[in-house]
Order: structure tokens, then sequence, then C-alpha cells
């Protein structure tokens, strides 16, 4: 659905109920009334004690992620670029063989609501980036993303040349930027951290600049995890180091901030912390990282069905919701309760990492039934209907459910105990912390990335 | 002060009457105008046009709740700004409503015919359906745009918790959406 139409629409909302959430207080709190409960044991989350160690043929390039020597071929931009009155800060032509992608990094903190001169740098105000063609035409970006503190990247899907790259603004200003193959540039053999078994935490300043620091993390079970999921939001903490002690110990350390990042899981690169803006960077240490991956469960998963118990009544059952190469999840009782339907769950993890878990998770259960009403003018006929049971409109007189459909337009159905409801796994949500150092101890800082050298 | 007497001064053009609403629901208008254009300054300078906006409407208008009309001034005004500071749409930020649309998007969607009237009025009859703590909690996130931060938070629940009731609710939502042939 366009959303100006959505939005137009929502214009028009009753004012009464605008009113009426204007002011939420805890008085009018949400009470769930069926929420599954997690085996507390799922919870253990252990410290991960694992060496370090350099990695080689491996480098990091901002906006593209850590790559494997050879994979592709990485052209980048050195130094700041000047297009008009605006800054670029770096330029990145990708060659995957049978086309060649550009990322354009500018910094533009008005679109963050950043005003003004920033440490003494002139924010860019570039209307528009465009790339020129071999036939002089101009490429427009087809994507791209903010960034915190107000860079952008846009992306550009074909550009001619490696060699370098020509690019203009709205007001035609024009430069054409020479490009380096990464392994000659400085950035060459950018080495990341080891920060476990096939984990590797790198970061980079970008282009020239120790102040704009693009930091991504990899690991193969990552890759694997997010590769069925439908969002994957990662959170990487790290510590700063602006200078060392007389001992060469770390002083001063401050926390990098932090960047929830949705991305799609189809990427084998977690962004997690990419693009920050912070004064006088010499070092960064990995502190903690943590993933969550959002899972919308739409098929195969089992149906599993079970006698509706009588209210106040609990049955023992053993019903798998889902089972996987990583869990199984199993429904083991299911309590018919004045507050609605409640499960008890068991879940097997088969990964030998006990940082990974699930967090949440949510289970649709419905009612295959008969339905035969008018909808307006539309008769809506269904011998074999799925009818959901939300449990939010209980009749408790009765003893017995009522669908959640309060449209009046829809029939309830009601339903006895005995009734066999069907489950299904709806969305489920997994936490992995592939490494949780200890913040307070700096000895425990399993690895340091300079940037100074 | 009551809204009715804040509406009299406004049609006595008591120049008072604005540091009264300031002072009733600036808070609101701040945060509505905040969790749409994620700028502070923004924020005040659309916060400044809604009291203008107001000023410059009431009267005609004479609203039955002061309080919805200022909210529904800056939401409009907060969420115009925020299309013009993205027009060229080079930058993809998520926001509460790009969240409902893309839920609600399906590839049969006959959307060029539907008027927004009509969709207003299914998404009203709706809401009358719902529960109150679903429909406050609808409110909040689509309307008021509250990040899910700060609305687990409002509400004491965990964003996972609150993540599974706005993904019922907008189920819910697009089922009837599709009964009422909009979908």
């Amino acid at each position: 659905m366009k959303k100006d139409l959505l939005n137009e629409a929502l214009g028009f909302i009753n004012e009464a109920y605008i009113h009426e959430a204007a002011d939420i207080t805890p008085k009018k709190r949400i009470s769930l009334k069926k929420l599954p409960m997690l085996a507390a044991a799922i919870l253990c989350l252990a410290v991960l004690t694992v060496g370090v160690a350099a990695i080689g043929m491996r480098y990091f390039v901002p906006g593209v992620g850590i790559l494997d020597d050879g994979s592709m071929s990485v052209y980048i931009s050195e130094g700041e670029i000047k297009l008009g009155e605006g800054t670029i800060d770096a330029i990145l032509v990708t060659d995957y063989g049978d086309h060649k992608e550009a990322n354009i990094w500018v910094w533009r903190p008005a679109s963050m609501g950043i005003i003004g001169t920033v440490d003494g740098r002139v924010p860019a105000e570039l209307d528009n980036v465009y790339v020129v063609a071999a036939d002089g035409s101009l490429i427009e970006h087809r994507g791209g993303g903010m960034a915190t503190e107000g860079f952008s990247n846009y992306i550009y899907p074909d550009v001619p040349s490696t060699e370098s790259i020509t690019i203009r603004d709205n007001s035609g200003n024009e430069v054409t930027v020479p490009l380096t193959d990464l392994n000659k540039s400085e950035y060459a053999g950018v080495e990341g951290i080891r920060i476990g078994e096939d984990k590797t935490f790198a970061a980079i300043p970008v282009a020239d600049s120790a102040n704009l620091i693009a930091a991504e993390f990899y690991d193969p079970l990552t890759v694997e995890l997010a590769s069925d999921a439908a969002s994957v939001s990662a959170h990487c903490i790290a510590a700063t180091v602006t200078e060392t002690d007389e001992y060469g110990m770390i002083a001063g350390s401050i926390i990098l901030k932090g960047v929830d990042n949705n991305r799609n899981g189809s990427s084998g690169v977690m962004d997690v912390g990419s693009k920050c803006y912070n004064k006088g960077i010499t070092k960064l240490m990995p502190k903690s990282i943590n993933l969550n991956f959002h899972y919308d469960i739409t098929s195969d998963v089992p149906e599993v069905t079970f006698p509706l118990p009588e209210v106040g009544e609990t049955i023992e059952v053993d019903l798998t919701v889902y089972d996987s190469e990583y869990f199984t999840l199993k429904v083991t009782s299911v309590t018919n309760s004045e507050e609605g339907l409640q499960y008890t769950y068991d879940i097997q993890n088969h990964i030998d990492d006990p940082t990974f878990h699930i967090s949440f998770f949510d289970v649709d259960d419905y009612i295959y039934g008969a339905v035969d009403y008018m909808n307006g003018q539309t008769h809506i006929k269904n011998d074999h209907a799925r009818i959901n049971v939300f449990n939010m409109n209980m009749d408790h007189e009765r003893g017995t459910f009522i669908t959640d459909h309060s449209d009046p337009d829809f029939p309830a159905v009601p339903i006895e105990p005995g009734t066999e409801i069907t489950i299904s796994l709806m969305m489920m949500t997994c936490e992995y912390h592939p490494e949780n150092y200890n913040y307070q101890d700096p000895m425990s800082n399993l690895g340091v990335i300079d940037f100074s050298k | 002060m009551q809204d009715n007497e804040i509406i009299s001064m406004l049609e006595d053009r008591d120049e008072s009457a604005i540091a009264q609403l300031v002072l009733s629901y600036g808070r609101l208008l701040r945060s509505i105008a905040e969790n749409i254009l994620r700028s502070s300054e923004d924020a005040e300078e659309c916060v400044n046009d809604a009291l203008l906006k107001v000023w410059n409407t009431v009267p005609p208008v004479k609203p039955q709740s002061l309080c919805s009309y200022a909210a529904m001034v800056t939401r409009g005004l907060a969420i115009n700004r925020y299309n013009s500071h993205h027009a060229d749409k080079r930058v993809h930020n998520t926001t509460p409503l790009d969240e409902l649309a893309d839920f609600l998007t399906t590839g049969e969607t006959p959307e060029d015919s539907i008027e927004a009237q009509a969709l207003a009025e299914a998404i009203n009859a709706f809401l009358a359906k719902l529960d109150a703590d679903s429909r406050i909690l609808f409110i909040r996130r689509y309307w008021y745009c509250d990040s899910m931060a700060s609305l687990a938070s409002r509400l004491n629940i965990s964003e996972n918790n609150l993540n599974v009731r706005l993904y019922r609710i907008r189920r819910k939502l697009k089922q009837h959406l599709e009964r009422s042939h909009l979908l």
C-alpha cells in the first residue's frame, strides 16, 4: 500500500482515538493475555574465552564488507573529494566480473537534523550525486541508505570503469576521481582480529578520515542463521581509544556508538557499527556483539493439534512445533485458564554454542471449521476455514471460546471443550552473542585494531 | 485549564491562549514532531508552525478536542516537513508508517482506485472493534509514530512482546481491509 495513501487516511482517524492514546500511563499498560513463557534455562550466556590472531588473506572494504582475497576486485578513491561546495568522503567501485558497482559516501548531517559545521568539517549539502556514463549521460543512484550521524551512501549498480569515475552534482559541478586498486592502496591487507573460531571483527577508518569508522563482523554461523531470517539486527559495543598511558595500557576508553542495523538476511556480513563519527579514534576494541534474528514463519512448520481442555484444566502434550538442525521446540502442556490458553514449552538447542538461543516466539492457534455468512454484499462460505482463536474474547459463563473475530459481519464461533485446536509456530526471534567481553576489565580485551599504524 | 476555556481565548483572539496550549499540550506536540522528524530543532520549528496554524484556524474551526486537533495539525506538518526533507528518496529511513504500509502491500492492491476517505472509514471501523489496549497501541505506533523502544518502555513491556502485539494488530487490519475489498 502506498504510504501517501495510508498517511492521508490516518489523517482522518477518529479524534477520539487520538485523544484516547494521547497520554498513556502504566495504568493503561497492555497486559498480554497469552505470553509463551520461555524456559529459563535457555538464558544462560557464556562468556567465551578465545585467542586472538591476526587474519591474513581477508580485508575489509567499507560498504562492501570483509572480502576474501581475490573474490572480487575493489577500487577506491584516496582522500576526500570536493564536488562544488560539497565533500564526498569516499568512492568505492567493486568489479564483480559482469558489472561494476559504485558506492559513494557523503556526509550530510543536515539530513539527520545536525545543523552547521561539526568539528570544523563543512557538511556536504549535495542535492544529488550522479555518475557520468561513458556517453555523457547521467547515472542515478539506485539504492543506498543512511548511516549514523548523517553519513549516506549511494549505490550505482553499473558504472563504466574501475580506473576512474566522473561524478556530477545538481549544479553541474563535475570532477573525475582516479581510483586505486585496493590491493595497492593504503588499505591493502587491513587486518581484522579473530574474536573466535572463524569469527572476525574488522574496522577501518574510511578514506583518510580517522573520524569515520566502519566496522563489520563476520562469522559463518551468523551467515547461516541470517539466510532464513526475515530481518537481522546487530548491535555492537566497542571501546574507542584515543590515548594510552605510559605503560602502553589503554586509557580513556569510551563506548563507540552502538548501532542497530536491520539488514536483509541474504547478506554475508553484518554491519555492526559502520560509519560512526568519532573524533580522534586511534584504536578500537570490540567489547560485545549481539545479533538478533527475527523469523516470520509462514511455511515449513508442522500443524499440531490438541483437544481444548476445560476451563481451569491443564493437559500434558508432546507437540513438536518446530524442528531444525538448530533446535527443537515442543509444547509440553496446555492450560485453559481464565486468561486464555497458556502453553509451556521445551526447547532443545542443538547448536554447541550456549550464546545462541531463542529469545522469543509465538504460536498461532486456530480451529478449522465451516463458515457461512455475508460480509457486506459478499457471501463467504467455506467448509474448512481456518478460524483464528486469539483468546481475547472468552466466554467464561459458558466456559467456551469465541473467536477473536469481533467484526459483526463475521460470526463468532463457539468452541466447546474437547474441540480440536490446531497450533503452529508463527514467529520467533533468536539471539546470538558470538562474543561478550568483560567490559570492566581492560586486560580482557582480546583484540585491538590500531588505526595509528 | 480546560479545552473549552482555551478555545474561548482563541476565539477572543487572546494571545495567552497559545501559552496555555503549550502548557497543556506542548510536550505531547513536541513528542509527535520529534517522533516523526527525529530532530529536536526541526521538531521545535514544527510545533511553532502548528501553534500558529491552530491560532489561525480556531476560529472558525471549533474542535471537540483541542488536544486531538493540535496533535493532528502537528502530525500533518511534521509529515510534510519529513517528506520535504526526503523528497529525493535517496535515504531509506524506515518509519512506523513504512512498516504498516509495507505490511499492507499485496500484489493485487486496487489502491489506485481507493480513496483515502474510504480507507480511513475502514480503519476507523477496525479501530472501533479493537479492544482499547490494542487501539491505543496502534495509534501510538502508527499515528504518533512512537519508536518501538519508547513505546515498549512506556507500556512496560518488552520490545519483542510489543512486536508480536503489533504484528497481530497489523494482521487483523489486513484481514479487515481484505474483507472490505480495500486490499
